[in-house]
């Protein structure tokens, strides 16, 4: 079975003569929460943009559950929903209020009721604590709530794999916390997770892989206390050594 | 001052002539909506026709793709260029008589409001392309990682914003359609203008115009007014609005 699992195979990505993935090849096992670090413009968020398709490769597969999403003929959509995707800037509608926002895509994509949309945004909004803020607009919300019902707006499609884009760079540092915290009570209920990410800490803690990107090139992968601790390569020492 | 009077402010020479100035004025206006509401459709069509892409790679794909787009950038630049006149007059005087007669059959009143309704669809066209492209990349990302087509996240995600941003222009363009509706005197529709010009004409006196204008204003100051409220409340509710910076 391969729910939640996620493959790339020799993936690159140019932006006009610039590479900015050079050669990738990654394996998320069902239920592994793998931890991308790395210094800016190394491709990080790129390769995550990449296994949604968000970005399209210039070459190389990815397959989401099995199913090849950079197939010519692949079914696109319903393979992106497999994959939910949590923003540096949350993204929410702002005409939407907070229900509407999770309820949209169930209503839109999984064709299920009004009643049964709400129910099941309820119950995410509950879930990470925001209950009471269901009928408030987003700009209402502060920047960890809002990144909350991000998380719970991406959960709502019943996703395989999340796919986390510096969910927290974008955050005051006393709302990290908040944040983190469902990230890290996601999982432990067995979600896979790709979190590309500055804070070492949950890298540490929550992570049960971490790979470390340079110039488009995974440099360095494996235990996260081991490699954040003892980093085999200079590039990844010296970068470690200005972060942590 | 009583020449002035005579001249402008003439009660009692207007009343006989007040019924048929309503009566025109109520044409004005009909044509004014009818136009208003084939221009905000096809305006919009037009906006999305000018980013129409295609995800296939194949040729003929790629170039039906970009047709679709030269037809819309061409319609827009065509009916932006021609004066409203020129048009109303063309589809009025000429294409019911060409040998594949277009709009054949239809009375004045209609010509002029499918004329006009071209006409500002190429202006609404932009109105709409403006919005749409206002709206921030990560939103359309946001809604296709959720799994929504394209189609989708243009409806309930793009649109609805998009719209909402481009209110106050549109209002603009509508008022400006609502005075455009004077040209259809040309082809003898009587709306509000046309009666008041012949009403001068019999009366040698000009206090018709007056009052076709006052129809006018009686129109439009209260609808920006509302329109201007509406505007504000639904900006406040998602929580814009105007800010202060002492």
């Amino acid at each position: 079975m391969s729910a939640g699992e996620v493959r790339v195979e020799g993936l690159h990505k140019s932006f006009g003569d610039h590479e900015v993935l050079c050669g990738i090849d990654l394996h998320v096992a069902p239920g592994e929460v793998v931890c991308v670090i790395g210094p800016s413009g190394s491709g990080k968020s790129t390769l995550l943009r990449c296994i949604n398709l968000l970005e399209v490769p210039t070459e190389g597969k990815v397959f989401i559950c099995g199913d090849e999403i950079t197939a010519a003929k692949a079914a696109t959509n319903a393979l992106r929903a497999k994959a939910g995707m949590v923003f540096q800037s949350f993204n929410l509608f702002p005409h939407k209020t907070v229900i509407e926002n999770i309820a949209l895509a169930p209503r839109q994509v999984g064709h299920i009721s009004k009643a049964e949309a709400r129910d099941r945004a309820m119950a995410l909004l509950t879930r990470v604590g925001l209950a009471e803020k269901a009928d408030a607009h987003p700009t209402r919300l502060s920047g960890g709530q809002q990144q909350r019902v991000a998380i719970a707006r991406a959960l709502a499609m019943e996703p395989e794999v999340m796919l986390f884009d510096e969910a927290t760079s974008a955050l005051d540092p006393e709302l990290v916390c908040e944040v983190l915290d469902v990230m890290t009570e996601l999982a432990e209920g067995g979600m896979t997770m790709i979190v590309v990410t500055h804070e070492m800490g949950f890298a540490r803690e929550v992570g049960k892989r971490l790979v470390f990107m340079d110039g488009g090139k995974i440099v360095e992968t494996g235990d996260p206390t081991q490699i954040l601790a003892n980093p085999a390569h200079e590039r990844t020492k010296q970068f470690l050594a200005r972060v942590l | 001052m009583d020449v002035l009077r005579d001249q402008y402010f003439n009660w009692d020479i207007t009343r006989p002539y007040l019924g048929d100035l309503l009566r025109g004025f109520w044409i004005t206006i009909q044509i004014t909506f009818l136009a208003q509401i084939m221009a905000m459709s096809l305006g919009l069509a037009i906006a999305l026709m000018r980013r129409f892409r295609v995800r296939s790679t194949t040729r003929p794909a790629r170039f039906g793709a970009g047709v679709v787009r030269w037809v819309a950038i061409a319609y827009t630049d065509v009916f932006r260029g021609l004066p409203s006149l020129l048009v109303i007059v063309l589809f009025y005087g000429s294409f019911p008589y060409l040998p594949v007669p277009i709009l054949p059959g239809l009375t004045g009143f209609q010509i002029a409001f499918v004329a006009l309704g071209v006409v500002y669809a190429a202006y609404l066209a932009e109105v709409y392309r403006a919005g749409i492209e206002s709206i921030e990349r990560g939103q359309i990302e946001a809604a296709r990682s959720l799994g929504m087509s394209a189609f989708a996240s243009t409806r309930y995600v793009v649109l609805p914003q998009a719209i909402r941003r481009v209110l106050p222009p549109l209002m603009n363009d509508f008022i400006a359609l609502s005075k455009d509706v004077a040209l259809a005197g040309v082809i003898a529709v009587p709306e509000v203008v046309l009666v008041a010009k012949d009403a001068q004409s019999v009366q040698f006196n000009s206090s018709f115009l007056i009052a076709a204008g006052i129809f006018y204003l009686i129109f439009t100051l209260p609808a920006i007014r509302l329109f201007d409220r509406y505007v504000d409340r639904e900006r406040r509710r998602v929580g814009g609005g105007e800010v202060v910076i002492p």
